[in-house]
């Protein structure tokens, strides 16, 4: 199971009571529940594991702004970002139940919204509502009241609450009315420090010196808050008879105000024992333990707690235990300390008094008592498993898709695109997680392929979006995909772009629009870029060459939910105008193939079997670096290297096909060199199972993914490719990877694949070895399983909108830019945005 | 860090600095940060403005020397300094005086030199704009003029028809006002023909969407005739471009002309716009009077949460047009506000109205004049002669009900019971022998806690509403979710009503065997 818990109580109140029981909480959880993952979402960039939580390895911390001190997570400004971030949180990292560590932060800190949590299960800690049980005292002021009620509200959408307990739980039953089988108690514990210690008697000295402490004393820990008692309790102390007041002082052990002080002290000096009671304000912890483990009893007689950790201290330093008969403290003192009525100053007197008489045989039995408890409820064992074991028991079991009907906008074969066949084996894969698929197809056309039996053909004239929980388009950068488009701008949905860059479909779709060519092709490019740039490029009319100047998609996704792309070089092609886009990074898939023999294969396409065969694949043509492989291979040919070339593919025309042939004869490459022409897949599989290098160099790079490259890479061929778009993002010890063309001369490009070719041929085993990555890498990132599965996931998550462009604009002008370190502050928050893109971290 | 990562991380970083580009172009200069040099672009001559700025502090103390030797020089030094001593009461306020002149003529200098560089530069990019104002003007011109001779008549029979709607809707415009006074008499002659109309319903609704089809056609088509009549304003404005180029010393006055044109324009479009808004009004008149539109337009919701459009919806579909519906309200509540039943009074149905509360009673019969008021209370104890009425200070929530009084005094402590007065009781069983043996289209059962008690006593078996509404939440002071009761479904299923809708509130159940035809 994935857990997830914030850092409010961690970073808030690290040194308050609910920090420090967050802080254990969560250390023995982990620590426990070692098959669990646990992910620390830690918006404000300190208090990192290691400072205060336990590092382990079931422990991760996903930390987002670093930037300004948590100024997202604190301004309500940047509610917006702050959304995002948890969003992105829940999303990436597939939480299962998300856990809010503080419901109260109070301050500035930004409200949860259950919308930001998605399918993810909310829980939280409780811990009490003290002001709204004593609201005249604590909300009297109609803000903090309005205040506090809207953070009430804000509780109601958590699905289930960990109370800190009983009295806790009834509480929030009794104001909240939350229906009581969404609490479940889990109680509280004092930290390990608290235990019995016998202190030398000159720390007890130093320490009684400190503090004027002359005789045995009773001690109170209490807090700077009239509910705690502490005038009740000086004048219970008051009444105590005269012999036990001699033996006993009162010392009262917290932190208090100059004014608490002064009125105590009026108070103590009323009832005639202003020489008998001490008020140490604030102690060190290790002086507060000391004092703990020399008191003859704790009272703690408080008219109302949450918990009532002071109980749970003393009992773990073994010092007897006077407290009130009321909220916690009654569920936790039982029968192992002494009760009394917080209101009633007789009933204190009198408790206080049993507890010093006490006999031998009742203090131990007490003492066990008060061991059993803490044994058996009052721990941090206690705390995490019930916690976790109600998770698991809640949600544990796999949760259910939500999305049953898919429509899936494709192309099928007999269209000659490749997407056609994508979205067959695609389609193939993961139709059994759907109760229905429809494809919906282009008019005027009958496919031709074999699909799985949910799976239905529906044309586009008869798509009624209401039938389907998910939209998907395929689109690519042919005119295959133009129907598409007026149902991704009217229905919205997951647009798959196979291209990046369609700037080739948007001169089609402009050609279309006759002589409205360029008011059509400037509204397509305005989709992308600003009005004087689209004018520039239209200037140039509808010109093949423009797809190189300017990446164009935005007419494809600015109305999709989200975008899927197949290469980091695409995700980032698109958060470059749409910030506010939600990118899924799903490779091509390959299948993989380490069985198709190559010396078989050979032998079918008339080679000997010692020949070494290096090929290309696809359509031939000079983006693909045709003839300066030629050249390279001709230069080892000379060379005295001895192998054969096939080109497998068609050529764009017979002149380039001739210029090539002859290009191979100047350099005596005549017998060895083949171009085959059109293939049929099965050839054109054979070919790449016979060779032995391959090459798949492009310049200039128009955003295109290669699948011959995951063929490739799937039947562990070493290949070349160039350092560009999705090429450069395979493993660099999975294929061979040559610098980028694009600003070298043809003779420094041929240079450059004649050293590869070179090195490559000189050592087999080399070869062999790339070949190995290659096809370990392709059966474990690209396998068609784990890719279907991608899919089902994304399209199951579906699209939201991403990072909100305008918060982050506003954030940069008001937060950024007026910081004398401008710079490197707006260089980390590109480094925290572009995490929340899906960057990883720069370690 | 993997280098797509690295090339995002930049990528947003040129992102966030061109967000503070597109900040600074927007606003004119910063605040400047440091004064010293001439702004770039100023005539100033840079090294007088240093020379100036070095020359600035002029001290009365100058370096003393003399040209002896030692001990003469020291001598005469000592005198020297005995002298400016005695006339610094004289000589340093001069001086003095004279650095603050001077630091402030620099510093006027050079405010002055920046004034002028900005000025400088204000005018090329204005000279530059306005150039390339003019080329694409050019070309816009050469591009457009063929195309606007030819759109010119069009443009023009555009305006006519523009001229021809507006006169029309002026026309209407009087002619509704007419309709408005006529349409009171109306009402009743309408009740009917909205009964025909049902029948056509389908047939209109496809005419209405043809008609939105036209409409939403023609109004592009004005949209289309604006931006071409942009176009055409545009070129006009070029036109007082080339003229401000070639004057620039009038080029404040020629600004001044065009913000006149500008104005000009916004009061055409703000008239446009007056004409479109005022369309939209008469057609909000006419929709309110339910003049050219279906009946489902008219039915107007006084429910809670739509129950009763939901319901009439439902009765529509089985044929029943609002104003034969017949109904049974027990705790019909106020008369109009949230009344599950006033929209098919309204619409000429009529019933029993049953309400314990009696000072609702006056509102009732005030307004429900067709409708049979009982100031009753059903009971489920044919026993029981009257019974004690809580009436409580919160709306719809009186009842004879001990516990439900106490749970919405528990959940809302603003709430208390303002008095008790004794109401006559009847089972529902006897209100039913009295007032409606035959079983209403309706029957609305809002009866704060007694819901179950008293849809047990009927006997559904053969006296069957064809929708009944009941409140199926329990009462708390906030907006309730989650909480729906399932008894009162369940049980109703047995008496074979499908639960055919829930607002949140309520529930709308409607009988399975009509709807399956089982009785006609």
């Amino acid at each position: 199971m994935k857990i997830a818990f914030d850092a409010i109580a961690i970073y808030s109140s690290k040194d308050r009571g609910i920090g420090k029981y967050t802080i254990s909480h969560i250390n023995e959880m982990t620590r426990l529940y070692p098959d669990d993952e646990f992910y620390y979402f830690n918006p404000y960039g300190t208090a990192h594991i290691g400072t205060y939580l336990t590092a382990r390895d079931n422990l991760h911390e996903v930390v987002y702004d670093d930037t300004s001190e948590g100024l997202t997570v604190r301004s309500a400004q940047y509610t917006d970002i702050f959304g995002a971030m948890v969003r992105i949180f829940i999303e990436r990292y597939d939480i299962d139940v998300f856990y809010i560590t503080c419901p109260f932060p109070g301050g500035n800190a930004q409200r949860y919204r259950r919308e930001w949590f998605g399918r993810a299960k909310v829980a939280a800690t409780f811990y009490d509502l003290i002001p709204l049980v004593f609201e005249e005292r604590y909300l009297s002021d109609r803000n903090a009241r309005i205040e506090y009620m809207e953070s009430c509200e804000t509780l109601r959408f958590i699905d289930h609450f960990f109370a800190i307990s009983q009295s806790a739980k009834d509480d929030l039953c009794r104001y909240l009315n939350i229906p009581e089988e969404k609490i479940t108690v889990i109680w509280g514990a004092a930290d390990e420090r608290f235990r019995r210690i016998d202190y030398a008697s000159d720390v007890v000295r130093r320490i009684k010196k400190k503090y004027h402490i002359k005789d045995k004393f009773i001690m109170c820990t209490g807090g700077d808050d009239e509910r705690k008692n502490i005038a009740g309790l000086i004048e219970a102390y008051s009444r105590l008879p005269a012999p036990l007041m001699a033996e006993y002082q009162l010392v009262i052990v917290c932190k208090l105000s100059s004014f608490s002080v002064s009125h105590y002290s009026e108070v103590a000096k009323n009832a005639g024992v202003s020489g008998r009671v001490i008020f140490t304000n604030f102690v060190t912890d290790e002086e507060q333990l000391i004092l703990y483990n020399t008191s003859s009893l704790q009272a703690f007689v408080s008219k109302y707690e949450g918990l009532g950790l002071p109980v749970l201290e003393a009992y773990q330093c073994r010092v007897p235990v006077v407290t009130a008969n009321n909220s916690s403290l009654v569920q936790i003192g039982q029968d192992a300390a002494f009760i009394a009525d917080a209101d009633d100053t007789d009933s204190i007197c009198e408790a206080i008094k049993n507890a010093l008489t006490m006999s031998d045989e009742e203090r131990q039995r007490r003492q066990k008592r008060a061991d059993e408890l803490v044994s058996e409820t009052f721990n941090c064992g206690f705390m995490a498993r019930t916690t976790v074991d109600t998770l698991h028991g809640l949600y544990g079991s796999k949760r259910k898709p939500l999305v049953r009907r898919l429509a899936y906008f494709t192309p099928l074969p007999p269209v000659q695109s490749g997407i056609s066949d994508f979205s067959v084996d695609v389609l193939t894969q993961i139709a059994r997680y759907y109760d229905k698929i429809d494809v919906i197809i282009d008019e005027g056309y009958t496919p031709d392929c074999t699909l799985p039996e949910n799976v239905g053909i529906v044309t586009c004239t008869d798509f009624a979006a209401d039938r389907y929980d998910r939209i998907v388009y395929q689109f690519g950068n042919s005119s295959y995909h133009v129907y598409m488009l007026d149902f991704i701008d009217r229905f919205g949905g997951i647009v798959e772009l196979h291209d990046v860059n369609c700037h080739g479909l948007a001169i089609y779709l402009g050609a279309m629009a006759g002589e409205n060519w360029q008011d059509k092709y400037r509204e397509l490019l305005c989709c992308d870029l600003s009005a004087e740039e689209a004018d520039a490029i239209a200037a140039n009319g509808l010109d093949g060459e423009n797809t190189s100047r300017a990446v164009i998609n935005g007419f494809a996704v600015r109305n999709a939910d989200s975008v899927i792309v197949h290469s980091e070089y695409g995700r980032n092609a698109v958060f470059r105008n749409r910030l506010d886009k939600k990118v899924d990074v799903i490779p091509l898939y390959a299948v993989p193939d380490d069985h198709a023999d190559r010396l078989t294969a050979k032998k079918e396409l008339g080679y000997a079997e010692d020949d070494i065969l290096l090929s290309m694949f696809g359509i031939v043509h000079e983006n693909k670096q045709a003839s300066a492989a030629l050249k390279a291979l001709g230069k080892l040919h000379r060379d005295g290297c001895r192998f054969k070339v096939a080109f497998v593919g068609k050529t764009i025309d017979s002149d380039y096909q001739a210029s090539l042939y002859s290009l191979a004869e100047e350099y005596g490459l005549s017998d060895s060199f083949l171009i085959t022409g059109y293939t049929e897949l099965d050839t054109f599989e054979k070919h790449m199972t016979a060779s032995d290098i391959c090459l798949n160099l492009r310049c200039p790079y128009n955003g295109e993914n290669s699948a011959s490259l995951c063929r490739l890479l799937s039947k562990g061929k070493c290949t070349l490719v160039n350092d560009i778009g999705s090429f450069a993002e395979v493993p660099d010890d999975a294929c061979v990877i040559l610098p980028d063309f694009s600003s070298m001369s043809e003779d420094e490009r041929t240079n450059c694949i004649y050293k590869a070719l070179e090195g490559l041929l000189s050592s087999p085993e080399k070869c062999r070895e790339i070949g190995k990555n290659a096809f370990a890498y392709a059966s474990e990132q690209l396998n068609i399983r784990k890719i279907g599965k991608m899919y089902v996931s994304a399209f199951e998550r579906g699209g939201r909108a991403f990072l909100p462009e305008s918060a982050i604009r506003r954030y940069v002008r008001n937060e950024l830019a007026h910081r004398p370190d401008r710079a490197q502050a707006i260089e980390k928050f590109a480094a925290m945005t572009a995490k929340l893109c899906g960057a990883e971290d720069e370690e | 860090m993997k280098k797509r990562d690295k090339e995002l991380r930049e990528m947003l970083r040129e992102k966030f600095d061109s967000y503070l580009k597109e900040d600074a172009a927007a606003s004119l200069p910063p605040a400047a940060e440091s004064v010293p040099v001439p702004a770039e672009g100023s005539s100033f001559d840079c090294c007088a403005l240093s020379v100036m700025d070095s020359a600035a502090f002029n001290p009365a103390h100058r370096e003393m020397t003399s040209h002896r030797r030692k001990p003469i020089s020291s001598i005469i030094l000592f005198f020297k300094k005995a002298v400016r001593r005695c006339l610094m009461f004289y000589v340093n306020p001069i001086t003095d005086q004279q650095t603050v002149f001077n630091q402030a003529t620099v510093q006027a200098v050079r405010s002055s030199s920046m004034v002028e560089a900005d000025m400088q530069s204000a005018i090329r990019l204005h000279s530059d704009s306005l150039a390339s104002l003019g080329r694409r003007i050019d070309s816009l011109t050469s591009s457009t003029a063929d195309s606007l001779s030819g759109h010119g008549s069009e443009l023009e029979s555009v305006n006519e028809k523009l001229r021809f709607l507006h006169d029309d809707l002026l026309d209407d415009r009087s002619e509704y006002r007419a309709y408005q006074s006529a349409a009171q008499e109306n009402l009743s002659f309408l009740n009917k023909t909205m009964k025909d109309n049902a029948e056509r319903m389908d047939a209109d609704k496809a005419a209405v969407r043809e008609e939105f089809d036209r409409m939403r056609g023609d109004s592009e088509a004005l949209v289309r005739s604006l931006m071409e009549e942009k176009e055409q304003l545009y070129a006009r404005i070029g036109q007082m471009q080339q003229d401000m180029e070639s004057a620039k010393e009038e080029m404040e006055s020629a600004k001044a002309e065009m913000r006149g044109t500008l104005n000009c324009l916004q009061q055409e479009l703000s008239q446009y716009m007056s004409v479109i808004e005022e369309t939209r009004r008469n057609n909000d008149t006419l929709r309110s009077l339910g003049i050219g539109k279906a009946d489902s337009d008219i039915f107007r919701s006084y429910s809670q949460s739509g129950e009763d459009t939901i319901t009439g919806y439902v009765l529509r579909s089985l044929g029943i047009a609002p104003g034969e519906v017949t109904y049974l309200d027990l705790g019909a509540n106020h008369a109009k506000t949230i009344s599950n039943t006033y929209s098919f009074y309204e619409a000429g149905g009529h019933g029993v109205l049953v309400e314990a509360n009696p000072e609702l009673i006056p509102e009732l019969r005030l307004y429900r004049s067709n409708d049979v008021i009982l100031n009753m209370c059903v009971v489920a104890d044919e026993n029981i002669q009257s019974i004690p009425f809580h009436l409580m200070n919160g709306d719809g929530l009186s009842s004879p009900d001990e516990a439900s009084i106490a749970n919405a005094l528990s959940e809302n402590p603003v709430l208390k019971v303002e008095k008790t007065v004794n109401v006559p009781a009847i089972t529902a069983k006897k209100l039913i022998e009295m007032y409606m043996p035959k079983a209403p289209t309706v029957l609305n059962v809002d009866i704060e806690g007694m819901e179950t008690e008293v849809l047990d006593t009927l006997d559904l078996d053969s006296w069957r509403p064809l929708v009944l509404i009941v409140e199926t939440i329990p009462y708390h002071p906030y907006l309730v979710h989650d909480e729906k009761r399932t008894d009162i479904a369940e049980f109703l299923k047995t008496k074979d009503y499908t639960e055919y809708a829930f607002t949140g509130i309520n529930s709308v159940f409607v009988d399975l065997k009509k709807l399956h035809g089982w009785v006609k």
